[in-house]
């Protein structure tokens, strides 16, 4: 089973990512509220993607992205942003900082995990509905 | 939630705009079920005043960076719950604060303030689920 690292700052659309993830896209999921501990997560156990909130204080998405690339531990982790700008993300951006994309907030409770597993490459079915 | 035809004095526009979205937590509910719905709804009313209270603060300091960061945080977690004419208020007191226009951001508070009571009302007892 695939891990996924939500890493967000805002509890309601942090609890909402992880029970979509886990809840219909059947993902083990790890939560982070902040970035320095989405960083420690990341480090200690390795998830196979992230969903990380573009705008945090302290630190950004794009400078926990950044880190991210520094650390060969985690450089190779696919990263999709999350974030609640009005305007649709420009993917080019997104990608030339090192994402797989973004998904803009509020999402699709039922589509996020095809949204996001469209965006990192991983090709799945999915069964069923509720 | 129960009133989604009710219409509150907060604007010509925002009047227009039903107080919550019964299908955004219905869609929740098909999922998540009834648990994570009450989860998501508390969540939400917990940390709404904490980020009004940040606005209410930038807004004090004249800080618009701070009154567009607390608005931009709420903005998506109302729409996330349905709080519809929340989100709405969030949506236009960020831009307000990205513009560095302040001057109407104390009476849009205030009305803020008064949808998050209506939506709260809604949500309990059992409006939520």
């Amino acid at each position: 089973m695939k891990r996924i690292l939500v890493i967000d700052d805002d509890a309601v659309t942090r609890t909402a990512a992880a029970a979509s993830l886990s809840v219909v896209g059947g993902y083990e999921v790890l939560s982070a509220g902040d970035p320095e501990e989405g960083l420690r997560l990341a480090r200690a156990e390795a998830p196979d993607g992230i969903l990380l909130d573009a705008s945090m204080p302290v630190m950004d998405g794009p400078e926990v992205l950044a880190a991210l690339r520094r650390d060969p531990a985690t450089s190779h982790i696919p990263v999709v942003f999350f974030t609640g700008s009005a305007r649709p993300p420009d993917a080019e951006s997104w990608e030339a900082l090192g994402a797989s994309g973004a998904v803009i907030k509020p999402f699709d409770f039922p589509g996020l995990p095809a949204q996001f597993e469209r965006l990192v490459g991983w090709s799945r079915s999915r069964e069923g509905t509720p | 939630m129960s009133h989604a035809d009710e219409t509150v004095a907060t604007g010509p526009q925002r009047g227009a705009i039903p107080v919550s979205d019964p299908e955004a937590l219905a869609r929740l509910a098909r999922w998540g079920g009834d648990q994570l719905v009450r989860q998501m709804v508390e969540l939400f009313l917990a940390q709404a005043p904490e980020r009004l209270e940040a606005a209410r603060a930038g807004l004090a300091a004249g800080s618009a960076d701070e009154v567009q960061r607390a608005a931009h945080a709420l903005k998506s977690s109302s729409a996330q719950v349905g709080a519809l004419r929340v989100s709405a208020l969030c949506v236009e007191i960020e831009s307000r604060g990205a513009g560095g226009d302040l001057a109407g951001v104390p009476d849009l508070l205030d009305a803020l303030e008064r949808e998050l009571s209506v939506y709260r009302a809604g949500a309990s007892p059992g409006g939520a689920s």
